[in-house]
């Protein structure tokens, strides 16, 4: 929504995993696990914004330079975790994992399977609607159609994006402990894997559309398992990107995009 | 004859018809004035003649060929050239390198030509090698009017070439552009700055709400009744 | 003399590493200097590498053959990428073409042909460090010689301001299009070579992180400026090799200095080099 490409995003989800992770061996409660995960995420989001987002902001410098900034952060991160944890895959104790399988049709679960989903919906509608209903989404909302309006309507520029950053880094936390929870894995790369997938559902939906960001998702999700039944499963991601591919050709500012960039 | 003519041009946007129908035209050597209230659908009448918008009805020809359903850049090689309202020069590159860019279809611009072209819009002590965004307001207008004149076009449309001058600089502006009337371009000029307009054109088109008011010379529309009324009783 | 043959015997590697990177920074510094964020220089590379490859290695053709057709195989690749693209810009021209990256390694993964996952073994030394410095210097020399032509200043405008860029006359989508299969070409050089000097390739070799490796050799050396673009590479090759003490944690140091220059030095090293408008007039 800042226009802004940050390849760091999955270097924090990483992060969440790990605490998350080290919450629970300590002993706690998941729930207690997830919640501290995602504040932690949410101040290495400002942190990341602070070190290296906002001094490029003053000086106005574009669209690739910020993005190579969160891949400097991102590299840091992740050589950080790696010194700290190791290369292998870790792994969450059985007991937060149990639940017997469900059949329905063709498709098999567990609640567990349900408990992540659930999850997942219950934070995109809190996030719906802290972006409708509250001031601070309205401010973020402001800030992201028009900095330039939205300060001189008075909204504190600076401060809305630090929330911004939190919100995003702390959802993606979130995301971070629940894909370490469905894969049972948390390993300090795990971030890279869905990097890219993410990114390409975010700008698949348009850039600075929630709904369009949700949507991708969906369409991406929906592709991917569409194409490992009915074609192959190592093939998945070659056709994912191509539908994004075609996708994006016939509607360069995304699904749902509000902003084509300076118009051509 | 190289004449610019539109003819019933249409530009619809969403639901609003910004340009109802509008026809005109610029004979090589004349300078054509187009006024009207701000909203009237002036610069969109650039922008559908330089293919920048497309036309839902109507045609624009130039000598005889069709330029409307054509690319930008085509229509532009063909022999239109325009500044814009809000000075977009290459502001990163040099005055020379900007210049260089007018001419850039037809031959590598020599510095020579780059100094005569500097020379004819009266900044004949520019350097160059200038960076374009550090100019003053005045001396970009004339750079953009530069890299116009640079690919020798058939038509120059000026877009509010005259905003923000002080009135000597208006002056100049208007032997600059009588001058690149009588190197036979027909120019096509936006204008609010009315004492410009009737110094320099030798016809008026007045346009309102996307059609056209009233046509003819500066006198005859100052006096048009629809066209006071337009202005609100203010003088043209 | 004897001590630099000593160094060269004990880095030659990296010597190797160093040139082949320049040649990749300079495939995307020219895509840039058109304002294309096209970031498909690794797929370029990966299909060039492979093309000479296996018609070297599988079909035994001279790699006199070999070579030309892939590094044209990769031109071809890139002059036809920018056509479906054309409409896109910024980040969705980015990430289309990161998502062309994907397909096209994803392709190697999956074909026999191209030793899919286990990689493609066998390739015989047939170049070496010279030949990789050799072109690097004639790919140096063509485009500090077409700095000043029509096409460069055509690509500068078009980043500029692409609508003025048309108004002036400007072909935009040729300009891209020829851009595009330039870096092709040129990333199709810097494939080759590595393949003929490495004796393996594996798809993961030409993935995104590689991608982003060539990014960030561009943006430390100053975004549109060829020189900056290989002076970045070089010194980003050169630093995780002199972090090596650190074993696991040297990347933080990487990452902290790609952090320290992007936020203290804003040209990047090319911008600490010339005098600012100097660097801005030759833009």
């Amino acid at each position: 929504m800042l226009d802004i490409l940050n390849l760091a995003h999955a270097s924090i989800f990483m992060v969440a995993a790990f605490i998350c992770l080290s919450v629970v061996l300590a002993g706690y409660p998941l729930a207690a696990g997830l919640l501290v995960a995602m504040i932690a995420a949410g101040v290495l989001g400002i942190v990341l914004d602070r070190v290296a987002f906002a001094p490029l902001r003053r000086r106005n410098a574009g669209t690739l330079v910020p993005l190579i900034s969160s891949i400097g952060f991102a590299i840091v991160v992740e050589a950080v975790a790696r010194g700290i944890y190791g290369v292998n895959d870790h792994q969450f104790p059985a007991l937060v994992r149990a639940a017997p399988p469900i059949s329905l049709g063709p498709v098999t679960f567990t609640m567990f399977n349900v408990a992540i989903l659930v999850a997942a919906i219950v934070l995109m509608l809190a996030l719906a609607y802290v972006m409708r209903a509250t001031k601070i989404g309205r401010d973020i909302r402001a800030v992201a159609d028009d900095r330039i309006a939205a300060a001189l309507l008075g909204v504190d520029i600076e401060r809305t994006i630090a929330l911004t950053f939190f919100i995003a880094s702390a959802l993606g936390g979130a995301a971070g402990v629940l894909a370490g929870l469905q894969y049972n894995s948390v390993v300090f790369d795990m971030g890279g894997r869905i990097e890219l997938k993410g990114l390409a559902v975010i700008i698949l939906g348009g850039m600075g559309s929630i709904t369009g960001a949700v949507i991708g998702g969906f369409i991406l999700g929906i592709t991917e398992t569409l194409a490992v039944t009915f074609i192959s499963s190592s093939w998945r991601d070659a056709i994912a990107f191509g539908v994004m591919f075609l996708i994006l050709i016939a509607r360069p500012a995304g699904i749902l995009g509000r902003r084509a960039l300076r118009a051509a | 004859m190289n004449a610019l003519t539109l003819d019933g041009v249409v530009v619809r946007f969403g639901g609003v018809d910004a340009l109802g129908g509008v026809s005109l035209r610029v004979d090589p050597g004349s300078i054509v004035g187009l006024i009207g209230p701000n909203g009237a659908g002036k610069t969109t009448l650039v922008n559908a003649t330089t293919g920048m918008v497309p036309l839902a009805g109507g045609s624009v020809v130039l000598g005889g060929a069709r330029l409307d359903g054509l690319r930008p850049f085509a229509i532009a090689r063909r022999g239109v050239a325009r500044t814009y309202q809000n000075i977009r020069l290459f502001g990163a590159l040099s005055v020379q390198d900007n210049i260089r860019a007018g001419a850039i279809r037809r031959h590598d611009t020599t510095s020579q030509e780059i100094r005569a072209l500097l020379e004819r819009v009266g900044l004949r002590d520019l350097d160059g090698a200038a960076v374009a965004s550090g100019l003053a307001y005045g001396d970009q207008r004339r750079v953009e009017i530069a890299r116009a004149l640079a690919g020798s076009p058939a038509i120059l449309m000026l877009d509010e070439p005259a905003a923000g001058m002080n009135p000597r600089e208006t002056s100049e502006l208007a032997g600059l552009v009588r001058a690149i009337a009588q190197d036979g371009i027909g120019v096509l000029l936006i204008e609010h700055d009315v004492g410009l307009v009737r110094a320099v054109c030798d016809r008026v088109v007045v346009l309102n709400f996307g059609i056209v008011l009233a046509e003819g010379t500066p006198d005859a529309v100052a006096r048009d009744p629809a066209v006071v009324e337009a202005y609100l009783g203010a003088a043209v | 003399m004897h001590d630099l043959l000593v160094l060269y015997t004990r880095y030659h590697t990296l010597v190797d590493q160093i040139g082949i990177n320049a040649i990749l920074a300079l495939s995307l510094a020219i895509c840039l200097r058109a304002g294309q964020l096209a970031l498909a220089q690794a797929a370029f590379m990966g299909i060039a590498a492979y093309i000479a490859a296996i018609t070297v290695v599988t079909y035994a053709w001279p790699l006199a053959l070999g070579a030309p057709v892939a590094v044209a195989a990769s031109a071809i690749v890139g002059g036809l990428l920018a056509l479906p693209v054309e409409r896109l810009r910024g980040v969705y021209l980015a990430i289309a073409t990161i998502g062309f990256g994907e397909i096209v390694r994803i392709i190697a993964y999956n074909l026999q042909v191209t030793g899919g996952g286990d990689g493609f073994n066998g390739i015989p030394p047939l170049l070496s460090t010279a030949w990789i410095y050799a072109t690097l210097a004639v790919i140096g020399a063509l485009l500090y010689g077409a700095r000043r032509s029509r096409f460069a200043l055509a690509q500068s405008v078009t980043r500029e301001d692409e609508a003025a860029a048309q108004g002036v006359g400007i072909d935009t989508g040729r300009v891209r299009v020829v851009t595009l299969a330039a870096a092709g070409a040129i990333a199709g050089c810097a494939g080759v070579l590595y393949a003929f000097t490495n004796f393996f390739l594996t798809p993961g070799d030409f993935a995104f992180g590689r991608m982003e490796q060539i990014l960030v050799y561009c943006v430390i050396g100053g975004v549109t400026s060829p020189l900056g673009a290989v002076a970045g590479a070089a010194v980003m090759t050169i630093l995780p090799e002199a972090f090596r003490f650190l074993h696991d944690f040297r990347d933080v140091l990487s990452g902290i200095v790609l952090l320290l220059v992007i936020v203290f030095a804003p040209g990047g090293i090319a911008g600490l080099w010339k005098t600012a408008p100097h660097e801005r007039a030759h833009a």
